[in-house]
Parts: C-alpha cells; structure tokens; sequence
C-alpha cells in the first residue's frame, strides 16, 4: 500500500490520528527542514486516545453533517465509528498500514486497495487513501525550507517536499508549520505539472495534557471550488484504557 | 401401408391421406380455429427469435465498434483487472506491434483507458459539479480504421492530433448543460500515481448507438493522454479490427501467432472482451427459452385438446371405419395425416404472419426510447431491430407440423383400443 504520508493532517483528523502536539518550549533556530519535520513528526505520536467529532461536508446540494467516535492507538491503529444517523454504524479500520470498512446492512467487512482507495470517505474533500499515511515524510519527500510566512496570524516555516519516488499521491506538497509549536498550519499538495489540487487550512487549535491538538480543520479541494469539507473535534481524551481487540477485524463486525 | 390400387386408382395410403385432407373441408371451423392458434404460435415464436436475434447482433456490433474492437492486445493480466483502469500493466511498446499488424494489413488502434473526474465549473456551464468517467486517448488517425467514433459526431468537430481537447457523448453534455467550446478540468493520476490535473475544451459532442459510451466515456488525443499521464509510448490496448460477418466470428489466432515473439502481452478474442454480456446474454437466453418452452406447451395443450375433441365426437365414424375392415393403423394415419394437415395450415399462416411481423422489426425496430432513461449494461440505442433468422423460420413451421400430427395419436389410440360395438353404440 502506498504511504500518502502528505496529507497526514487529514488522516490525523478523521481517522482520529490527531496530532498530539506539545508546545515546544521555545522557538527553534537554525533548523533545518528535515529536523522541522521532525520535531512536528515526534509530536503527533502518542499512546491511546478518543475523540469525538464533525465533519461537515459542503457541496453544490448543501451542507451535510456527519458524526464520529474515533480510537486511536499510536500512529498507525484507528478505529472510526460514525454516529450519524445516515451512516450509524459504518466503521473504518486501519491496522497493519490496511484499511478495513465495515457496513452493518451488509454486514461485510471490505478491504480497501488499489484504486478504490482513491474514493472519497462519505462524499467528502478526503479520500480513503488520504487516511492511510503515517510517520515518515522524510522517507517519501526531500524537504526544503523555503522561508517563512504568516498563516492566520501566526509565524510558520515554509517547507517544500518533493517526493522522492513514485509510492506517494503528490508530486509536491507545501508545508507551513507553525514555528513555535510545531503543528501544521496549513497545508498544499499539488499536481504532476504543479497545479495546486488540495488546500488544507488548521483554523483552531486547543491544549491539552500539554499537546496542542488541531480542533477545526478545512480541507478544500482547489479543483472543485465550490465543495469544501470541515472537521472538528468536540472532544477529546488522551491516554484513555482503550478494550484489548478493538483494533482487531473480529470487533470491527460487533 | 399397402401400395396396391385401393379406390380410384388410389392406394390404400393415398385414398386415406385424401380422406383426412377431405375432413379438413368438412370440419371447417375446427380446422380454422386449431390452424388459427398454430398460426399465432409459430408466428410469434419467429418474431421473438428474430428480436433476440437483432439484440444480440446489435449488442455485439455496439460493442465492437464503439469499445472492444473484434479482438485486442493488452498487457497480461489488463484485462481481468479494467475495472480499476490501471496504468501500470500497459502494453509497453505498441509501434513495433503496430508494425507488425500493418505490415499484414491487420487494421489496428491504440487507446489510453484512464478513469478520472470530470470537473465542470458554473458559467459557462449551469452549476458547479464533478463526475466519475472513463477518458481514452486515442490515436486520431488509426482509431477510426477499427472504431465508428468518428462517424457519430453531433455538434462540433473530432478530434485533431495533439490539441488539448474532449469530445463527449450526447446523455453527458445533456447531464451538464455542456455545449461545444466550454472548458472542462479532469483530475487523474499518472502511470506512476502521481495527481494530475488537465484542462480540456470541449470540440466535439457524439451520439453513437451504444449508450454507455454516450455516458460514461470521453476521449481526447493519445499524445496528451500521453503526456499527461506519462505513459512514456505506452497503451492499455490495441484494438484489432478482424474479417468476419460478426464480431464474434472475427478468429484472433493468427494474431496471437504474429504476436508471440512478444512478452507481456496477451491477445484477447471478442468471445473473452465481451464476457460481461455474454453472461447476461445466457441468462436472458435461458429466460426466453423457457417463455418458449411455455408457448410451446400451451400450443401443444391447444392442439391436443382440439384433436381430443374431434376424435371424440367421431368415435361413431371410427367405430363404422373399423366395422367395414378399415385397418386400426389406417385410421391412425388417417388421423395423423389430419392433425399435421391442420398444422401445416397453421404452419403456414404462421409463417406468413411471422414473416411480416420480421419484416416490420427488420425495417421499423421496436422503440424501446422510455426504457433508455434506465441505466443498463445492454450496448443498443433504444430501438431493437430483427434479423432474418430462416432456420428458425423453416425449424417452428416443421416443428408445429410434427407436433399437430403426433399429439393427435393419443386420442386416436384410445379410440381403437375400444370395441367396435361400443364405439358403434357411441352414436
């Protein structure tokens, strides 16, 4: 399976992988882009947690909503359950860098790969595949500073990542991670011929347990104009006794 | 039966075959009415034989014109995996195979098969919206020696070597309120899986007699499919053009025998590129034949039953036939002779009726317009047209004669198993 590690803020959100940021204790100097992408690696990881949220899906039929319950388990283990009334009981599980989606009408377990990982979850800005990245952007990209820029008031890094092969979806993406607490600020991966394609923007952020946590995340897709999709996280639990198969196949179908 | 003279000069066989031809004339109605029904019977059959025959043919035409070609070339294991439109199992050099096809004369067309989304933007269209479809570059020049694509363009223009532009089918231009000269955006990926994103404009719209490529396909230039998607020379396929009446006649063989120096490709026969519909073919066959059947049984009942009736009520003439020295067999031809003269009657009205009724579904079709608003795998623009189908034609008229005269042998049995007495008693 492909590593689409780019658009790991997406993934964080959704599949309740959210970034579990601590503030760092003072402004980085002289760093370069890869120890950057370091520092904000190393704070996404964390043991356990459970975060309940939103998303909001815009298109040109309206506005949609849908809720979710998600567990996490360090970087690569979820477990999404959407509450919604449409979608109640639909799961999504990653485990063993496979995704896994269970419908309960169907009571059927399906794997995603190939190309039906580049469906979009629930109609959205966000497609399966965008769900399945984790650690390691400096494995898939090189990484170049580019500057720095303001992005909703605060100072960030502008790094560039150029992937370094062919297993990832963007050829490019721009990263402005904020420079005094390492989280993403926004967002951009573009196309084969660099057209901008996705925008991802952190519109807030909340702290807790010493982790500075993405709570309202908008992804647009540049192509699309007028679709959009929002995230938020209502609330939030880290460090919680998750059940001991919950990230098993066998209690995705219960 | 015996060849000596009999009465009239007639023998035996020829005196009780004119005898049964005689109770036609007699028993006028019945006659009339049995043939009548035999009638309706091998006429409908023929008619209904001659439609799924036209489906069939039409389906397959569609197929081969407008999709799969008579046969086509593509990287091992393509074509089990088309669904998901890889573009990473390709068929890595098609100019030497092209080559090698022209050199024999073989007509031959390479094509990019690419799923993408089709993004359109309001002003100038409608509203803003995306759809899933399937994009082929195709090669302008060669694609219409296999391919009709060119021969269906509605509005606009086809397609010229190189530029930046769509043509789509007439369902989806209606769907998005497009017209000729509106630009559209499509997200895919290349070979390597990277997103690309093209700008196209719209130049062309077609309206072929295969529905599914009016909706769901568009095609631009094989040179920027090439770009675009970095296929660096390669193809999904080349498609083949073959002698034969019908694509499905069309004989690979001697291609993939052309071919086998080369590696990593496989030749696959219409038979195989039409598998999808092959299946529902045989189920629908399967569903029309029993409608068969059932018309079958019910002109058989039919029959009996008005054979029945006539042996009966003349049980007096048997029983009077039997008690003059008439042999037992005698009156069993007779009566033979007299069921399969009431179903060559039958037969031949039938065909007459079935004939004209090919006639109108060969000239006119049947209008199947209001079922084209449904989605459906079936690859014919809403008008069925028959063939003319004359083994089934002559095979219904024979089969109703045969059947008239052997269902009539039940009855009759059971009249001679009586005693002559009793059957005289009847009256």
């Amino acid at each position: 399976m492909k590593h689409q590690t780019g658009r790991r803020i997406v993934a964080t959100v959704v599949a309740g992988l959210a970034a579990l940021l601590f503030v760092a204790p003072a402004p980085a100097q002289e760093l370069t882009a890869e120890e950057i992408i370091e520092r904000m690696e190393e704070n996404q990881t964390h043991s356990t947690s459970i975060m309940e949220g939103r998303m909001i899906i815009t298109d040109r039929f309206g506005e949609r909503v849908s809720t979710y319950i998600a567990h996490t388990e360090g970087a690569d283990r979820f477990l999404v359950e959407f509450t919604s009334r449409d979608e109640e009981g639909q799961r999504i599980l990653r485990r063993d860098d496979n995704l896994y989606l269970y419908y309960p009408d169907a009571r059927e377990v399906i794997r995603l790969q190939g190309s039906a990982l580049r469906d979009s979850l629930l109609g959205s800005d966000i497609s399966y595949e965008d769900m399945t990245g984790g650690r390691g952007i400096i494995d898939d990209y090189r990484a170049t500073l580019i500057g720095e820029e303001e992005v909703n008031g605060r100072p960030t890094y502008k790094i560039r990542l150029e992937a370094r092969g062919t297993n990832v979806a963007y050829p490019e993406q721009v990263y402005y991670v904020d420079r005094e607490e390492f989280v993403v600020r926004k967002s951009e991966q573009f196309a084969r011929g660099g057209r901008l394609l996705k925008e991802t923007l952190i519109l807030e952020t909340t702290e807790q347990d010493g982790y500075i946590f993405p709570t309202h995340i908008e992804v647009i897709d540049v192509t699309r104009g007028s679709s959009g999709t929002e995230m938020i996280i209502d609330d939030v639990q880290i460090g919680v006794s998750l059940p001991a198969n919950i990230f098993s196949l066998e209690e995705l179908t219960w | 039966m015996s060849a000596r003279p009999y009465r009239n000069g007639r023998t035996r066989g020829g005196f009780f075959l004119a005898l049964a031809m005689k109770n036609l004339a007699r028993h006028r109605r019945r006659t009339v009415i049995t043939a009548g029904a035999i009638a309706v019977g091998v006429a409908v059959f023929i008619w209904m034989f001659s439609i799924l025959q036209g489906f069939e043919a039409e389906n397959d035409r569609n197929m081969s014109r407008y999709e799969t070609g008579d046969a086509a070339i593509m990287g091992s294991g393509y074509w089990d995996e088309r669904d998901t439109f890889p573009l990473d199992m390709p068929v890595e050099d098609p100019e030497a195979i092209l080559s090698l096809l022209e050199a024999e004369e073989i007509a031959a067309a390479p094509r990019i098969a690419f799923r993408g989304d089709l993004i359109v933007r309001y002003d100038p269209f409608p509203e803003d919206g995306s759809l899933q479809r399937a994009f082929y570059g195709i090669d302008i020049e060669r694609d219409s020696r296999v391919f009709a694509l060119s021969e269906a363009i509605e509005a606009g223009r086809f397609l010229e070597p190189g530029n930046e532009e769509v043509i789509i089918g007439r369902w989806l231009a209606d769907q998005l309120g497009a017209e000729v000269g509106y630009p559209v955006t499509v997200t895919t990926r290349t070979r390597d899986g990277f997103y690309q994103i093209m700008d196209l404009e719209i130049v062309g719209i077609f309206n072929t007699s295969n529905p599914f490529i009016n909706r769901h396909k568009a095609y631009l230039p094989i040179a920027v499919a090439d770009e675009y998607l970095e296929m660096r020379g390669a193809v999904t396929a080349v498609y083949l053009s073959l002698p034969g009446m019908l694509p499905a006649d069309a004989d690979p063989g001697p291609v993939r025998e052309l071919l086998s120096e080369f590696d990593g490709i496989e030749v696959l026969g219409f038979y195989r590129l039409n598998e999808d519909f092959a299946e529902v073919m045989e189920m629908e066959n399967a569903g029309t034949a029993i409608i068969l059947i059932l018309l079958g049984i019910i002109a058989v009942v039919g029959i009996s039953n008005t054979m029945l009736m006539s042996v009966l009520e003349r049980e007096n003439e048997i029983g009077m036939m039997r008690a003059l020295g008439v042999r037992d067999g005698e009156i069993r031809w007779m009566f033979t002779f007299e069921a399969a003269g009431i179903g060559l009657i039958g037969a031949i009205v039938g065909l007459i009726l079935g004939a004209l009724l090919v006639w109108h579904a060969v000239a006119v079709g049947i209008d199947y317009g209001v079922l084209m608003e449904i989605e459906m795998d079936f690859r014919f623009d809403g008008v069925l047209y028959g063939v003319w189908h004359f083994t089934s034609m002559i095979a219904a008229a024979v089969f109703a004669v045969l059947i008239a005269g052997v269902v009539a042998l039940v009855p009759t049995r059971r009249m001679l198993r009586r005693r002559i007495t009793d059957s005289l008693r009847h009256s």
